[in-house]
């Protein structure tokens, strides 16, 4: 991985998706005479299909931080996987995760 | 009673891109370049002391019962997109913009001089803070591989632990994996803590944008998605972010910058709204 990469873009083209969430505005358009909501029609498939092909995946990793508005909005969601850990340590006589220290 | 309607390709309405102060645009700016639909000539129409960016678009392609389909045409949307960047981007090499959302259409350039003249007063504030001004974005990603790898070696060896194979190693592991995941997870926010802090100090303004999430087999992951409203020509947002880029680059953290953009983050929206 090169390190200290800063892609300014230079005269280049920017990438669809910096474009697209710059200008679609939360997927609403708020002005003109044209109304529509671009959330109903799911404009947001096209967002999608380019950006968030494996979101399902990610959030069973537990990787959902860009959900919300503030960024590492990281919920803990009561996922069963943390609880049946949990319960397995126990029964292995391991410390569980709340209760140990180093 | 027979109503006879035009044909509905006949029928135009006017895109607005963006509105700028009056008279600041050298003329010609506009020439050759593509506007949305691709055919109609992107122009400048004046308004007492600002003037509106537009071009006719065929409401066959940009009505109300058309348009969802085609902004589901990945192609289709990507070349309309860029088209309004595009011309936006002309404009801003040359004066400060109030970006309007992609598809704002009028049904008669009547209908949009009339809300950018009632506008008017707010659309003027709002080309007074921008003028001189540019809208840069940070994005922070990082590759989540190196970071845990570099945070395991801060933390230690692993001790030696039961045997390989067996249910208590298999669950010690597991533990492990928990706690560098959230150690990790500790990391990225106190990173992007402290990277928007001190990208703020170099810039006028600061937005937070929702981070995206992770593309499929992407190798790295988007913690940080900020915009920065700054002077144009200056470059001291650009060389914080090289130096933060310098110092995290160990722990697999790259800050990408992008831009220059229209101010599209440091418009209010009530001011594009209706």
């Amino acid at each position: 991985v090169s390190s200290r990469e800063l892609d300014s873009r230079g005269g280049g083209p920017a990438q669809l998706p910096d474009v697209l969430e710059r200008i679609l505005d939360k997927g609403i358009v708020v002005a003109g005479d044209i109304q529509i909501n671009l959330l109903d029609i799911e404009l947001l498939t096209v967002k999608l299909r380019l950006l968030i092909a494996s979101a399902d995946k990610a959030r069973e990793m537990g990787i959902d931080w860009w959900e919300g508005d503030a960024f590492l909005s990281r919920r803990h969601e009561p996922h069963g996987l943390d609880e049946r850990l949990r319960r397995l340590e126990e029964a292995a006589g391991l410390p569980t995760a709340n209760g140990d220290s180093e | 009673m027979t109503v006879v309607e035009e044909p509905t390709q006949a029928r135009t309405g006017t895109y607005l891109y963006g509105v700028v102060a009056a008279g600041r645009l050298a003329a010609g700016v506009f020439d050759g370049a593509r506007s949305v639909d691709g055919e109609h000539a992107v122009r400048l129409v004046p308004a007492g002391d600002v003037a509106a960016i537009v071009s006719d678009v065929p409401l066959s392609e940009f009505d109300e019962d058309v348009l969802p389909a085609r902004l589901n045409d990945l192609a289709w949307l990507e070349d309309a997109a860029r088209a309004h960047e595009e011309v936006l981007e002309r404009a801003l090499g040359q004066t400060g913009v109030v970006p309007f959302r992609f598809c704002t259409i009028y049904r008669s350039e009547d209908d949009l001089l009339r809300f950018v003249v009632e506008r008017a007063d707010d659309l003027c504030r709002v080309l007074d803070g921008v003028e001189g001004r540019i809208e840069l974005g940070v994005k922070g990603l990082v590759a989540r591989d190196v970071l845990e790898g570099a945070l395991r070696s801060h933390v230690g060896a692993e001790e030696s632990g039961p045997a390989e194979g067996s249910g208590r190693a298999y669950l010690l592991r597991r533990r492990e994996d928990r706690r560098l995941a959230e150690e990790s997870m500790r990391f990225l926010a106190d990173c992007a803590t402290a990277a928007t802090a001190r990208l703020e100090r170099a810039a006028v303004a600061a937005s937070l944008i929702p981070v995206r999430p992770p593309e499929r087999d992407a190798a790295e992951t988007m913690f940080l998605n900020a915009a920065y409203l700054v002077a144009a020509g200056d470059e001291s947002l650009a060389r914080e972010a090289e130096a933060l880029a310098a110092e995290y680059e160990p722990f697999g953290i790259r800050f990408e910058l992008t831009g220059p953009w229209p101010p599209y983050n440091f418009v209010p929206r009530d001011v594009l709204q209706p």
